[in-house]
């Protein structure tokens, strides 16, 4: 049996309301009637079907429904296996993915195949266990964030090397969900964290008690960069946001700086760009001047472009993909991928993420549109886009119907059809050709996520790479 | 009446569900006697209906008696039954269209761990504005008192799934019972 103790105050209050308001219809009943009745209501079939030897003969059934699929499977693989493989012909580099399920560690090749457990993150109802994880830029080591338990969220730090093996442990102080990002030259972790007594329920950006600490492979570079004391909150303890370790806290590739989203009194939330050594932050602010609100950014591989996703006051309901210089802000790029939608409808670009040789971008839109007053519809589309032919390439797309609660925040009304990507999800492969990304499974994010692939190219299907993913990270080695 | 002991414990499962697979009305009746108000609490969890639970409830058992032969796992038979009594308050849901107003029910005894009456009216509205697969969800832990593993195999889920799903939900209770 599998009884489960409620774990804090608010679920033991809400076992003692929900049996309170189903309490009437706990009436008392006599079980050996109630039985009897089931028992007679059954069909002659039924019966007869279980005075018959019916087990044999649906052993036999299934034996040949079983070798006809057999048969089917073995004529399919050496069909496929004759055809040309659906990618290019040069071997592709695919790199090496590490990725969270059921709280577990695992790592995989980039194709999906060779899956294998590397470390057990204890996953119950009382700890995520592993909830995010990210390869070092040399492939040696894997910084991973896993939740040890306890009534508020309480994340930890583990440093293992490729294999699984642990290397060390950073304890962090209870509070959101940690995002983690690797310096280039692979010897440091950057942590963006809320410190602050969190329920483990509370999926909302805390607003108490910030920072952004610094954790080497050698406890003794361990550090804490200042930030401006202004700064309210840098994390969220949504699990949307771990869904990408790099998604709150990055290091650009040269090492210089570090991006953050945070709160600042008086200001509300923002991108800034800290200094790794610590002389100073600035905002994204003084490096765009028509954005409403910067939500994540990219760099580029070289370090000297920025990509800025956003709601750009020009653009309406059309998608608007601007690259700026990261040193003057100076926009290198400006692309506008026109909507068929009617007015009303708003555009937004959720994500635009530089491919490994800096030439294209991997964009990820949404299109929000009024479906009834009470009712509307949100349509995500994955483009590939070249800015130097200024070609959208629309690679896949989904849908899901939303409606506002009591208290207006927005719900799905039912599972998304097509490939609703996760934002923040997308990802290159080392070789440029693939693009990979999260779906909800069955259309339903609360099911958890399916790894998938896509050649960027367009004009193909998209693969299944690993279902039941909580979280990955796609790495290569150099 | 009650039928020899209305407990099934792990140790009694596999005996009770051999006797009562095979025939044993005495048997089956013991299962009914240890799980039916649960069963019925979910179903109306699910509906919000006290004749559609009923009916739901009904027609529950009557599944259950055909299917118990099949359940090989012991561990099994709380979860199996819980979800099944879920699933057939949704099916009768769906195929009358009903539209439910919620009632909250303002007799019956007094009791010292009653929560309060405004609780409860935030709670059915809060339910309203859930699927039938959050609600099952929520039956399945508050009333099932089951793992996330457990219902996760009843939902066709992952654990993990299961846990984030969880997690959601109860954040949008939470303010709608005012407790954030």
């Amino acid at each position: 049996m599998t009884d489960q103790t409620p774990i804090d105050g608010f679920e033991a209050r809400m076992t003692a309301l929900v049996r309170s308001y189903t309490e009437s219809a706990a009436r008392p009943l006599d079980a050996l009637v109630t039985a009897r009745t089931a028992m007679a209501s059954n069909t002659r079939t039924g019966v007869i079907g279980r005075l018959w030897p019916i087990r044999r003969d649906r052993r036999a059934a299934w034996l040949l429904v079983l070798g006809a699929l057999a048969l089917t499977v073995a004529a399919l693989a050496v069909t496929v296996g004759s055809r040309p493989s659906l990618l290019v012909q040069e071997p592709a580099d695919t790199g090496r993915i590490v990725f969270v399920r059921d709280g577990d560690l695992f790592v995989a090749e980039g194709d999906g195949s060779g899956q294998r457990l590397i470390a057990r993150g204890e996953a119950s109802d009382a700890t995520f266990g592993y909830i995010t994880a990210a390869w070092s830029p040399n492939m040696r080591h894997i910084a991973a964030v896993r939740d040890v338990g306890g009534p508020s969220l309480t994340p930890s730090l583990d440093l293992l090397t490729a294999d699984g093996t642990l290397v060390r442990t950073v304890a962090l102080e209870p509070g959101c969900g940690p995002s983690v990002s690797w310096s280039p030259d692979s010897s440091e972790v950057a942590i963006g964290t809320c410190p602050a007594e969190v329920p483990r329920d509370t999926l909302q950006p805390i607003d108490s008690g910030i920072g952004l600490v610094i954790a080497g492979l050698d406890a003794s570079a361990d550090r804490v960069v200042a930030l401006p004391p202004e700064w309210r909150s840098v994390a969220s303890a949504r699990p949307e946001v771990w869904i990408r370790p790099e998604l709150w806290a990055r290091w650009s590739p040269d090492g210089r700086w570090i991006d953050l989203w945070a709160i600042t009194e008086g200001k509300g939330g923002g991108r800034y760009l800290v200094a790794a050594d610590g002389s100073g932050a600035r905002p994204i602010d003084e490096l765009t001047s028509a954005l409403r609100h910067v939500q994540s950014l990219d760099w580029s591989p070289d370090s000297r472009r920025i990509s800025i996703p956003g709601d750009w006051s020009r653009c309406g309901s059309d998608l608007c993909v601007r690259t700026i210089d990261a040193g003057s802000g100076e926009e290198t790029s400006f692309a506008v991928h026109r909507s068929e939608s009617g007015p009303g409808a708003r555009g937004t670009l959720l994500s635009a993420t530089f491919s490994p040789d800096g030439k294209r971008l991997a964009v990820l839109g949404q299109l929000l549109e009024s479906e009834s007053a009470s009712t509307f519809t949100e349509t995500r589309t994955l483009f590939s886009y070249d800015p130097e032919t200024a070609r959208f390439e629309e690679l896949t797309s989904g849908m899901v119907s939303m409606a506002p609660d009591a208290n207006g925040q927005a719900h799905p009304t039912g599972p998304a059809t097509g490939e609703y990507v996760a934002d923040g999800s997308v990802a290159w492969t080392p070789d440029g050709r693939t693009l990979l990304y999260l779906v909800p499974e069955a259309g339903d994010a609360g099911a958890g996520w399916t790894l998938r692939s896509i050649d960027a190219a367009g004009g193909h299907q998209s693969s299944v790479l690993l279902p039941d993913v909580q979280s990955f990270d796609l790495g290569s080695a150099p | 009446m009650i039928v020899g002991s209305a407990v099934i414990t792990s140790e009694t499962a596999g005996a009770v569900i051999e006797q009562a697979a095979a025939g044993d009305e005495l048997a089956f009746a013991r299962i009914v006697a240890a799980y039916h108000e649960d069963m019925a609490r979910i179903a109306y969890l699910v509906s919000g209906d006290l004749d559609v639970a009923a009916d739901a409830e009904q027609a529950a058992w009557a599944i259950a008696w055909r299917r118990l032969g099949t359940l090989r796992d012991p561990a099994r038979l709380k979860p199996w039954l819980m979800s099944v009594a879920a699933n057939e308050a949704r099916q009768i849901m769906r195929s009358q269209r009903r539209r439910t107003v919620r009632e909250i029910s303002v007799d019956g005894p007094a009791r010292s761990s009653d929560p309060d009456r405004a609780a409860l009216i935030d709670l059915a509205n809060a339910l309203d504005d859930l699927d039938h697969r959050d609600r099952t969800l929520i039956g399945l832990r508050y009333i099932a008192g089951l793992d996330s593993e457990a219902i996760g195999r009843e939902l066709g889920l992952s654990a993990s799934g299961v846990r984030v799903r969880l997690h959601r939900l109860l954040a949008r209770l939470r303010k709608e019972l005012g407790d954030d």
